[in-house]
């Protein structure tokens, strides 16, 4: 069977539907929640799906997956407070647009984009499975270091406004913070303090509460406690006009793709997909002068990038029976649960099934764009309420859901005492954008070096020798020397203009 | 919401129950009245494990099976403790007062590795087995296109290239590791490891033909198999049902560390509940649908009652203080 | 306090974590297995220590140089303060006590009494009950039932 005999009456019933409409409203609050993201809205659902068919269970954890990436642009655009790892590039901006114009178009813009990277990464993963699988397996070690190099280089290139010093260092005690835990190639605890919390890393979801929800919160109380964000509600409406359309239609298809095949690699998912769009879309820009400033573009590109890198990272599950994320993880095993096992084979041992929930992530998109019109207006809503209330209401949420990750009280000291430091860092104008990517890609590094020189027995010739790698590299090389040539191109400009 | 589901729930058990259980009838309850005052309570089962992790999949199952047979219509409640490699989990079982309400879902690695490594306080006779369940048996994986086409062509291979051959586990001291090092050592080959953060990890180094063989459990192997892109070439088990493959038995080595999974309950468990909770996990081991999902995931049953299973503990305790110290991750 | 002080502040904050990171890494050992090319657990973690002392004191000079010092805005700094100070009494009460649903009512309506203008107003205090128990509610209907948390 290919996919064209798919008998869709089996795709549209009635529990379908409900488990993708309702997958995604549980998805977009979970995602808009401070801290938590796509994996976390599927590991709260997953215990629901026990008892539900198999394509309904595996469709209403990928709808909640799909929103969920597109609800972390919520709190970032609205209260300031990045929800996910990849929000932190929407919000760069996110959050002058929505403070200078319109928070509605701001949604409305981050909406859409989301959508068309949600439907490109679900047309891939329908037609282009199989070259995208084997693009995938190429990529290894080397190459996922320098990736991880890169994205560093990315977010340092961005988050500097003349403290470039301050921002390096953001970046290195991200990748020191990263460290912490047990490291994977001696079985060693490192740098965990006695405390055994830590022996599988610093929690994703309590550094997001305490570095972004705690500082800003306590921010707007120093700064802005008796105004509100928004005092009319006319510019809260998300309704895009043709012209914003055709402005995000470019930076979106470019942010489409890249999230595609970021999604791909594992570790680097969303975070990297999301930064490196950022970037290309101000390379492609007519007015990059206008990035962080809020333009329209540098909403669409990271949000499209990181909704399309769910399509991205089902590619190797659906190819190869490889959980790219631990957020796929958990989707792979509502599969398993169900009897299906993801890999080679699924498209021949059960060609109804398969078909029904890849068409079926395709639709997850149409219920995004559905849930999304119905209920983003009403998160810009919340921008009505006055800042003494909603801030305190937004404070308790945070540490609550910070909390409902683990369970852990451990988590919420930690990142109580990680929102206090983080207040004074950024009062001190240290780059929090630079620290997270930094975190975020410091055990990709790490062991992205570590493992290729243990696979080349100590030779760096290995990032040389493989086509990939050599590529990443001459990129990187350009990506340092771009500030220099620009220099050297401003003087020889100036040069001309006095000797003319 | 919460009724609702709990509605729908309780309705697919009893349907459950009326299809599959029709000539046995439910009368697995009404049995036992000498401890009818056992479990007054719902029994909270400590996972120390990720929700949606697969010990955490097969705990529920197992658990969800169990609960028919618990008298007086109690349940157990599924609680994931994370942190520091299950330490925190089975510290808690530890200190939990043994009166039955709190047991732990564990594994091998909670009695036999964590204790040597020195950051637990529990060691391999800290609690009181219930009952051992199943064990995967891991499998070392090749690439088909690879130049040696069964055991023996890989093991002269490895014999003529030391060093060469590397292998993906998922890191020093994991199972796979251990595994992989006692043959290795019985056999006196010189092998390569390079960890992974998990078996799909290093199944897919190995597809990318960036190393030359994996260490995994046959959940992540099998689909590659059928698919005709890797196969095993050793068991790490007695036996093998693998054309190209030896086993252990095969090569009359002796057992390596099973990755077994064990139920735990804090020493000093009264007899009474002991056996409760004992009888109503066997029942469950033993029904058709958890032998179904044993199987679907490839692993071995491998049944012990609570005194067996405290013996097993021990053995592979200390086969793995051996192997440790000759890793030199223990002194 | 100006911006020069507390960036020293940090930045002295930064060389001591630079410091005792590096010194830790002491306590890690290689393995005697260890394959060639091996780095060990301590190479990385060390050249970050490293970086983070160099770039330290590379900030510390560039601050001590700069000749302008901007005031740093304080705003309401008493409700930050009653902020952080409150934060970790609720959640002391909250791990050793219990009664989340309860603490956290009485939590949030004292912060959001707290952060009003016009703290007598009679009709902000309805308001604050009304917008407290709701929160709560949802707080209950979606983590507590939905989401199945104990709290």
């Amino acid at each position: 069977m290919s996919f064209l005999d798919f008998d869709f009456t089996t795709l549209f019933t009635l529990s379908n539907l409900m488990a993708i409409f309702l997958g995604t409203i549980v998805g977009l609050i979970i995602g808009a929640l401070p801290g938590l993201g796509a994996t976390m809205a599927v590991i709260f659902l997953l215990p629901f799906t026990y008892t539900m068919d198999p394509v309904a269970a595996v469709l209403l954890l990928l709808a909640a997956f799909q929103a969920a990436e597109y609800g972390g642009s919520i709190s970032a655009i609205t209260l300031g407070i990045p929800g996910t790892p990849a929000a932190v590039a929407t919000a760069q901006d996110g959050i002058p647009l929505a403070r200078n114009e319109s928070p509605g178009k701001a949604l409305g813009i981050s909406l859409n984009a989301s959508v068309i990277g949600g439907v490109v990464g679900a047309l891939c993963l329908i037609f282009l499975t199989e070259p995208f699988a084997n693009f995938a397996l190429r990529l290894s070690d080397p190459e996922f270091f320098l990736l991880g190099v890169m994205g560093l280089i990315a977010v340092a290139s961005i988050s500097t406004k003349g403290e470039m010093t301050k921002s390096l260092i953001s970046v290195v005690l991200g990748l020191m913070v990263g460290t912490i835990g047990m490291d994977m190639f001696t079985g060693q605890p490192r740098f965990i303090m006695g405390q055994l919390e830590l022996m599988e890393g610093l929690g994703i979801v309590a550094l997001l509460v305490g570095i972004f929800a705690i500082p800003e919160i306590l921010r707007v109380v120093k700064d802005d406690l008796h105004t509100q964000f928004a005092s009319q509600a006319s510019n809260l409406s998300t309704k895009l006009t043709g012209k914003d359309m055709k402005r995000i239609a470019k930076p979106s298809g470019v942010g489409s793709i890249i999230g595609t095949i970021s999604g791909l690699l594992p570790g680097l998912g969303t975070v990297a997909a999301a930064w490196f769009s950022y970037i290309a879309a101000k390379k492609i820009s007519k007015s990059p002068e206008t990035f962080g400033k809020g333009n329209p573009e540098g909403i669409a590109a990271p949000e499209s990038a990181n909704n399309a890198s769910v399509g991205g990272a089902l590619i190797p599950l659906f190819a190869l029976g490889i959980p790219g994320s631990v957020g796929i993880a958990v989707v792979m095993s509502a599969f398993i649960v169900h009897g299906i096992q993801p890999g080679p084979r699924i498209f021949t041992k059960d060609p109804t099934l398969t078909y029904g929930i890849l068409y079926g992530f395709l639709l997850t998109t149409v219920a995004l764009y559905i849930v999304g019109r119905l209920l983003t207006p009403l998160f810009a809503r919340i921008l009505v309420v006055p800042n003494s209330f909603l801030m305190p209401i937004v404070y308790v949420v945070a540490i609550v859901g910070g909390f409902s990750a683990t369970s852990r009280y451990f988590d919420i000291w930690l990142s109580l005492i990680l929102g206090l430091i983080s207040l004074l860092f950024v009062l001190s104008r240290f780059s929090i954008a630079a620290f997270v990517m930094a975190f975020v890609l410091s055990p990709v590094i790490e062991v992205g070096l570590r493992r290729s020189l243990l696979i080349s027995g100590g030779s760096y010739s290995i990032f040389l020798t493989r086509p990939f790698s050599l590529v990443f590299l001459i990129i990187i090389i350009l990506m340092l020397m771009t500030p220099v040539f620009r220099k050297m191109g401003e003087r020889r400009k100036r040069n001309k203009l006095e000797n003319n | 919401m919460k009724k609702i589901t709990g509605v729908l729930m309780l309705a697919i058990l009893v349907l459950i129950i009326s299809a599959c259980s029709g000539k046995t009838g439910d009368n697995s309850k009404d049995t036992g009245s000498g401890e009818a005052d056992f479990p007054e309570k719902p029994i909270t089962v400590l996972v120390p494990y990720a929700p949606g992790s697969f010990p955490d999949n097969s705990a529920r199952l197992l658990t969800q099976l169990a609960e028919k047979n618990l008298p007086n219509n109690q349940s157990f409640k599924i609680e994931n403790v994370e942190g520091g490699g299950g330490i925190i989990a089975m510290t808690q079982l530890m200190n939990a007062k043994p009166d039955g309400y709190t047991i732990a879902y564990g594994s091998v690695s909670h009695v036999s590795v964590l204790p040597h490594m020195g950051d637990a306080t529990f060691t391999h006779d800290s609690f009181q087995p219930i009952m051992k369940d199943f064990a995967p048996i891991p499998l070392l994986m090749v690439r088909t296109d690879a130049p040696y086409n069964n055991f023996d062509e890989w093991k002269e291979y490895v014999e003529a290239n030391p060093g060469k051959f590397s292998y993906a586990t998922t890191g020093p001291g994991s199972i796979s590791n251990l595994n992989m090092v006692a043959v290795a050592k019985e056999l006196n080959l010189d092998l390569k490891n390079i960890s992974y953060e998990g078996g799909s990890q290093g199944i897919t180094a190995l597809l990318g033909k960036n190393i030359d063989g994996a260490v995994v459990m046959p959940s992540d192997a099998l689909e590659h198999i059928e698919a005709g892109t890797l196969k095993p070439i050793f068991e790490f088990g007695q036996e093998t049902e693998y054309e190209d493959a030896k086993s252990l038995g095969d090569l009359s080595l002796p057992d390596g560390v099973q990755a077994f999974s064990m139920l735990f309950a804090p020493k000093g468990i009264p007899e009474a509940e002991l056996e409760v909770l004992h009888d109503a996990f066997k029942k469950a081991h033993e029904s058709e649908e958890y032998k179904k999902y044993t199987e679907s995931i490839n692993a071995k049953q491998f049944y012990l009652n609570p005194e067996d299973a405290q013996k097993n503990a021990t053995e592979t305790h200390d086969l793995v203080g051996g192997l440790l110290k000759d890793l030199g991750l223990i002194d | 306090m100006n911006s020069k002080v507390l960036s020293l502040v940090l930045l002295l904050g930064t060389g001591l974590v630079g410091v005792i990171y590096y010194l830790s890494t002491n306590s890690l050992k290689s393995l005697t297995s260890a394959s060639p090319g091996e780095m060990g657990a301590g190479y990385f973690p060390r050249l970050l220590a490293v970086i983070l002392i160099a770039l330290t004191i590379l900030s510390i000079i560039q601050t001590l140089l700069e000749k302008e010092s901007e005031k740093i805005d304080l705003g309401n700094w008493k409700m930050v303060v009653a902020t952080i100070i409150l934060t970790p009494i609720y959640i002391f009460l909250w791990v050793y006590v219990g009664y989340f649903y309860i603490l956290t009512f009485i939590f949030l309506f004292g912060l959001i009494y707290l952060y009003q203008e016009d703290r007598k107003s009679k009709k902000m205090l309805i308001i604050n009950v009304i917008t407290t128990s709701s929160v709560l509610v949802a707080i209950y209907v979606f983590f507590g039932v939905l989401l199945e948390i104990t709290f």
